[in-house]
């Protein structure tokens, strides 16, 4: 009995020790502040750590569908709310809880709006295992950062200071225009985990009392009737609002031949601009967001807008 | 949606990464777990259940090939031990001068089996594996000479492992028949010979004698075991995770696009590849290794430290050793041995002496490993080639043996001392790195283009953007190098004779600790995991 | 015995056979080595040797090799 239980602790005081380098190194991993220098991943959607808190109405998650196509400071400018996007490349729906609750740490938006083409992009089960791990201990998600590692790594708080001028959204001004491409061939299929990271999503999003809309962003490769019909269903089973732009490409205003960079894969600038005024004039006829436009607390929005719409054009 | 998908069939193909989350803190632990839990009796199907679980998991519907195979290994094993049986109480009430006729014709029968069982394995095998190649091949020589006869290339889904249990498989009714084995009429035992899930994706391949009844009579989990068994997968992360994951996208631009670099880069390529793959193969091994130690089984070993070899015949002794074990002892020395071989290297003898005359006999065996070895690989020209090459290599070798010997001789050389040994070695090791550059190279065209680009351009000048397609700076390189000088210090103490494991373990407790701590947060934070890499699954398992 | 050594020192006069118990598995002897060995011992001692009897066991040492022999010889 005794060796059994002397094996027992030591094998519980590895493990505790591991755990306990596992915190040290990751607080000397964690990049110390939002910015491409500090070490920071996904340098648009971090922005958002950066926002004066409960200053964005409207938190835009999802993937490359989603940074391509909608454009926070054209809403500003035509309808006065502030949005931000947290997307990122191939955002799976697990990261989009996450970055739902980092984005809500400091902000009380009045509406999510998620991009359905995360709903297909496939989760294993070792990355939803991994999921909380990784949270835990950003070692793992940071470990690549030794190779410029700084002295203040070791001993400063992260202090998240830099603010992203187009708060989220990826500009993109070149033109190669949709020929013929396959629509996205598989049956729309959710499977278990997906679906319970979106449950997961809707009820975050009920507790908060924050209403969740989903839309499809137009797009002539990732989406299908087969995608629809899932997509639909999916937002009729969280209770949340669905919207499809790629039904709406005429009423947008859509011209495949000018307004795509890939090939209809995603929108550039021309036709993010249009995918946005249209969306905008949507959100403000369905949902009560407020206008800031000519309150003082809000300049910085006039002036990004200023400067990037005026790049745009 | 089908009833194999709602089982699960062929959803993780990436269990076969045994340094994955899925395999390390899933699969095994569960296993590990079942394995604990059940009665005494019950441990060796939990083997057993485990296995066809993971092959189920990785290969879906594809696992009707493993249960064929080991039924087919079952009943040809029962046939040949009956006729084994049969021909020895026939001849034992013959006197002894009547008995040649009547074992002669008793071999033809038991020969006769053994070539269906063998044809159906490795017809099964070929199919599979080389029937596009083949029928590829077919379809050019048509073109070439002006047919326009097409034949349609079928195309099969392999099945994970096949080219090993299908040799493992043989190996068994191999012995079965020339005796070396009784045949096992315990089918579930058999099975878990077959099936046993570490050593299914890419070996190391086994011989029943070995390791089926170390299997069968499993004992209980003790906790030594589970660590050396940890210990020893973790020494196999840091050797893939670190250096060959790290290496795989620069050796994948290098070989994609070689016309894009220098000669110089082609020689950094083949040598790259060359320790990509030896760090993945035999970090892989580790990691079935350590596996089968956790659960008290062992294995035998896959290499032994092949880049201290001084001859490419060593080479080949240390490097895949159970491959180069099975193909000697089943291809090699009965074809060698066989009657026409024997009855040549009597006559070639008297010619050509006793150091010669067996070669021609032992060439053409030789020749024929070789071109199994290299097909065995993969279909392919390139392939083809690789085996030449080293068949070339070898039997120059022995060649030539004797002369280098005189000349030593003659020069007051001994072969045996250090210099002369670093210098055999790191020539044999050169041999081997342009031996990989046909080998990974896309086709047996680009590589001899690369190869003739290296020597005829031995440059390293690239563009700023393909450099950048290597996806390799400074830091990267720095690691490796720190890495693989780990490696080789540990395979110097090793290849000395002393064990690294042994004197870790007499270590006090707090040094022990510390050490595990530093190659855990080693490879935590060298390794080339996460959203900056590409999952790489282990080379060999596509064999 | 001593002919054994004298048809081992023929082939590989390089190596002390008398010293090594490990022939086979520290790699002296190579495959192509061992054909040439089994040729001679079986012309010398009159015995068929098969394929199956060609493993480390057997060929380690001059010792082993020997019993082999002397095995395959009463076995006739």
């Amino acid at each position: 009995m005794r060796q059994s239980v002397k094996s027992a602790l030591g094998c519980a005081g590895f493990i505790l020790g591991l755990v306990a380098l596992l915190a040290l190194f990751s607080r000397v991993a964690l990049p110390k502040g939002n910015s491409a220098a500090d070490g920071m991943p996904n340098v648009p959607a971090s922005g958002i750590d950066a926002e004066p808190p409960g200053t964005i109405d409207v938190i835009f998650v999802g993937d490359s569908e989603c940074y391509y196509t909608f454009m926070p400071l054209l809403l500003w400018r035509e309808q006065g709310f502030t949005s931000y996007v947290c997307a990122t490349p191939s955002q799976t729906l697990n990261q989009t809880v996450r970055w739902l609750r980092r984005a809500c740490k400091n902000q009380s938006p009045k509406l999510i709006v998620l991009e359905t083409d995360a709903l297909y992009t496939g989760i294993n089960y070792g990355d939803a295992l991994l999921d909380p791990v990784e949270r835990a201990f950003p070692l793992l998600e940071h470990h690549n950062r030794w190779k410029d590692l700084r002295w203040r790594d070791f001993w400063a708080e992260p202090e998240y200071r830099h603010i992203v001028r187009d708060k989220g959204y990826v500009y993109n001004d070149e033109t190669v225009a949709f020929e013929t491409a396959a629509a996205a061939e598989d049956d729309g299929y959710v499977g278990r985990l997906r679906s319970a990271y979106l449950r997961q999503i809707g009820d975050y999003c009920r507790e908060h009392g924050i209403p969740l809309l989903l839309v499809s962003a137009p797009s002539m490769v990732t989406w299908s009737d087969a995608r629809l019909v899932s997509a639909s269903r999916a937002a009729q089973s969280l209770g949340a609002d669905y919207l499809d732009l790629n039904a709406l490409s005429d009423e947008i205003g859509l011209d495949w031949r000018n307004d795509t960079f890939d090939q209809g894969y995603h929108l550039n600038v021309s036709g993010a601009t249009k995918a946005t005024t249209y969306f905008g004039q949507y959100l403000s006829r369905h949902y009560s967001l407020p206008d800031h436009r000519g309150d003082k607390a809000y300049k910085a929005w006039n002036k990004a807008a200023k400067k990037a719409l005026k790049d745009a054009i | 949606m089908a009833l194999s998908e709602l089982l699960f069939a062929g959803r993780s193909p990436l269990l076969v990464a045994f340094f994955s989350v899925g395999y390390l803190f899933m699969f095994l632990p569960a296993v590990a777990l079942a394995f604990c839990l059940a009665p005494r009796r019950a441990r060796r199907m939990v083997l057993l259940g485990a296995s066809y679980v993971f092959y189920w998991l990785v290969s879906g519907t594809l696992i009707a090939y493993l249960l064929a195979t080991t039924l087919s290994a079952h009943y040809f094993g029962l046939w040949l031990d009956r006729l084994l049986r049969g021909r020895d109480e026939a001849l034992k009430a013959l006197p002894r001068d009547q008995r040649k006729p009547l074992r002669a014709q008793w071999q033809r029968k038991i020969r006769g089996v053994v070539a269906l069982a063998v044809v159906l394995h490795v017809g099964v095998l070929a199919l599979v594996k080389y029937s596009g190649f083949f029928l590829g091949n077919v379809n050019a020589l048509m073109e070439a000479v002006g047919l326009s006869l097409r034949l349609r290339i079928p195309a099969y889904l392999q099945p994970l492992g096949i080219s090993f249990f299908t040799l493992q498989a043989l190996s068994y009714i191999l012995d079965v028949c020339r005796g070396t084995q009784k045949a096992d009429d315990n089918l579930p035992r058999l099975a878990l010979f077959i099936a046993f899930f570490p050593q299914i994706v890419e070996g190391p391949i086994c011989r029943y004698g070995d390791t089926a009844a170390r299997l069968w009579d499993v004992g209980p989990m003790n906790l030594d075991d589970v660590k050396l068994g940890l210990q020893r997968i973790l020494y196999g992360a840091m050797k893939k995770v670190v250096i060959a994951d790290r290496l795989n996208r620069m050796v994948g631009a290098l070989f994609k696009t070689p016309d894009a670099y220098g000669g110089g880069f082609v020689a950094l390529a083949a040598v790259c590849y060359t320790v990509q793959l030896y760090m993945d193969f035999s970090g892989s091994m580790d990691a079935v290794c350590g596996t089968a130690q956790m659960f008290g089984v062992a294995m035998p070993e896959n290499f032994q430290r092949p880049f201290f070899a001084r001859t490419i015949s060593e080479f080949w002794q240390r490097w895949h050793i159970t491959l180069g074990a099975w193909l000697r002892d089943y291809l090699f020395y009965p074809i060698s041995t066989s009657g026409p071989m024997k009855a040549l290297t009597l006559k070639a003898r008297k010619r050509l002496g006793n150091h010669y005359g067996p070669l021609l006999a032992g060439a053409a065996a030789l020749f024929l490993v070789w071109l199994c070895n290299g097909l065995w690989h993969g279909a392919g020209w390139n392939y083809i080639f690789f085996g030449m090459y080293h068949f070339a290599l070898i039997l120059s070798g022995s060649l030539a043996a004797p002369l280098l010997r005189a000349a030593g001789d003659r020069l007051r050389i001994d072969g045996e001392r250090l210099p002369w040994r670093i210098a055999r070695t790191l020539r044999t090791c050169a041999l081997v790195v342009i031996g990989e550059l046909f080998f990974r190279a896309e086709t047996l065209g680009a590589g001899l283009h690369m190869f003739g680009r290296m020597v005829s351009d031995f440059s390293f000048s690239a563009k700023t953007a393909a450099l950048r397609e290597l996806h390799f700076d400074r830091y990267d390189a720095v690691i490796v190098l720190v890495t693989l000088a780990i490696v080789f210090a540990v395979s110097l103490v090793n290849e000395r004779g002393a064990s690294v494991r042994a004197w870790l373990k007499a270590r006090p407790t707090a040094v022990r600790w510390a050490l595990l701590y530093a190659l855990i947060f080693y490879i935590l934070i060298f390794g080339a995991y996460g959203h900056d890499y590409d999952a790489v699954i282990p080379l060999y398992a596509n064999y | 015995m001593e002919e054994l050594i004298a048809i081992l020192e023929d082939i590989r006069p390089d190596i002390d056979f008398a010293a090594h118990d490990d022939l086979i598995d520290a790699h002296l002897l190579d495959s192509l080595s061992i054909l040439s060995l089994v040729a001679q011992l079986e012309e010398t001692f009159d015995i068929t040797i098969p394929a199956v009897e060609i493993i480390p066991k057997n060929l380690n040492s001059v010792e082993a090799m020997w019993a082999m022999i002397r095995r395959l010889e009463e076995a006739g």
